[in-house]
């Protein structure tokens, strides 16, 4: 015993490395479990409120651009409610408000950090469990999808970005209304790939592709970015395509997440169908 | 705390903050990233106690991880590196740690390069190792390493120029 404390003593450092490696390593391969650290993240509360310290003192020398930016994408929405509105009351075959079930809650958010050279991106936001932030709500900015929350805390949430390896988002294309799964190859970060497009689809280059609405995460329609190349792998009747995103996934600032108050009935219903 | 408690505590904080701060929000090209924890093995004492500088290594690799959801890739990578600094002194300087007793390590400019080397070199093949976790994909660990390596130790060598050696 003694000779083993003595050995314990002598060999120190290398007892520590060895004990230091051990929870390393337990905390990297429990990092995608729920159980995962949430206090060494960066939606705890001290990581988050410095990255929101850091975001407020660069807000003042980006307002110009910030400006212009929302100035944009307040006429693209007006555009786009000018144009349901009147959709609408074609369709009812009047015009005028009516008082209509709202299944989708958007609130803004500010990315106060963000990430795209790592495998599995993760986008940090300014509102958390407070602002009724919750996990599996979808992000999407005045571009396109961003990501999806993963974690809350109380003032902060953090988004596994579509630029995370581990991530797939039912999508679609825009004219067809054919869907497959959009994923990131990691290879660059203005691509992501479409898989599982059928070959009946008739794809072609330029086309627009847009969430396809199927998972009670995104509303369906949103932009995602445009087909820049497809290709069918052997013995597959499925379309492989190169999706380039409409998002500058490295420069993201003003965020929306969208909560769908119909996701539990829907999910709910899934369930008890997929129980027969 | 005594003024070397101190001085550590300051470089902790000033590594830390330069990192999660300042290179952390740089990405070359939407590729690169400076990741340069490894300034606080640079400027450590070389004679100061060698199992406090490997627990020293993983906490600020830990808290690194926290702000950069990275979580313990940067704490292995500095332990490792922190575990085999002892070997790159002896490598880059010739000397070795436990008869040495002057905190301020003499040396060219070469064996500072050469020492800053080893140490990203080591850091970055175990971050982006433990990152990828598949000895099949080591090309992947390859071109992380191509990536980053050379920038981490350009924006390391400038800033060692610019704050001067003697000030360690």
């Amino acid at each position: 015993m003694e000779k083993l404390l003595a050995l314990l003593i002598n060999r120190r450092a290398e007892v520590l490395t060895l004990l230091l490696l051990a929870i390393g390593l337990g905390l990297t391969v429990t990092a995608e479990t729920p159980q995962r650290a949430k206090w060494l993240s960066s939606s705890s509360k001290v990581s988050g409120s410095i990255y929101q310290l850091k975001e407020n003192l660069g807000d003042y020398f980006d307002l110009k651009q910030v400006n212009r930016r929302l100035s944009e994408e307040n006429a693209q929405l007006r555009e786009a409610l000018y144009q349901s509105q009147f959709e609408k009351a074609l369709l009812e075959g009047k015009f005028g408000n009516t008082d209509t079930l709202k299944p989708y809650v958007v609130s803004p958010a500010k990315v106060i950090k963000n990430s795209v050279i790592r495998e599995k991106n993760l986008i940090t936001l300014n509102k958390g469990a407070y602002q009724g932030i919750v996990q599996d709500m979808g992000v999407v900015s005045d571009k396109g999808v961003v990501g999806v929350v993963e974690r809350t805390s109380d003032h902060f949430s953090t988004v596994i970005s579509l630029l995370h390896k581990d991530l797939s988002i039912n999508a679609a294309l825009k004219n067809t209304k054919h869907f497959g799964s959009l994923i990131w190859d990691t290879k660059t970060i203005d691509r992501c790939t479409l898989v599982d497009l059928p070959k009946i689809s008739n794809i072609q280059i330029g086309d627009t592709i847009v969430t396809g609405g199927m998972s009670s995460v995104f509303p369906a329609g949103i932009p995602i970015g445009q087909v820049s190349a497809y290709s069918i792998p052997n013995n597959s009747s499925f379309y492989k395509a190169e999706v380039r995103l409409f998002n500058d996934m490295s420069n993201l600032d003003q965020v929306y997440v969208i909560k769908n108050t119909l996701k539990e009935e829907q999910v709910s219903l899934e369930n008890q169908t997929n129980g027969f | 705390m005594d003024s070397s408690g101190l001085i550590l505590l300051w470089r902790f904080i000033w590594v830390l903050l330069l990192q999660v701060l300042v290179f952390s929000g740089i990405e070359f090209f939407g590729v690169a990233q400076p990741m340069l924890l490894v300034l606080f093995l640079f400027t450590y004492p070389a004679e100061s106690d060698y199992s406090l500088s490997i627990f020293l290594s993983f906490l600020l690799g830990l808290v690194a991880d926290s702000f950069t959801d990275t979580l313990a890739l940067n704490a292995l990578a500095m332990t490792v590196a922190a575990y085999l600094r002892p070997s790159f002194l002896r490598l880059a300087y010739g000397i070795s740690v436990e008869y040495y007793n002057d905190s301020k390590l003499q040396g060219n400019l070469g064996q500072h390069s050469y020492f800053l080397f080893l140490l990203l070199l080591t850091h970055h093949f175990i971050f982006f190792t433990a990152e990828v976790f598949e000895l099949s994909r080591a090309f992947v660990i390859l071109k992380q390493l191509v990536i980053h390596l050379p920038l981490s130790f350009l924006v390391g060598w400038l800033l060692i120029q610019l704050f001067s050696l003697q000030k360690r």
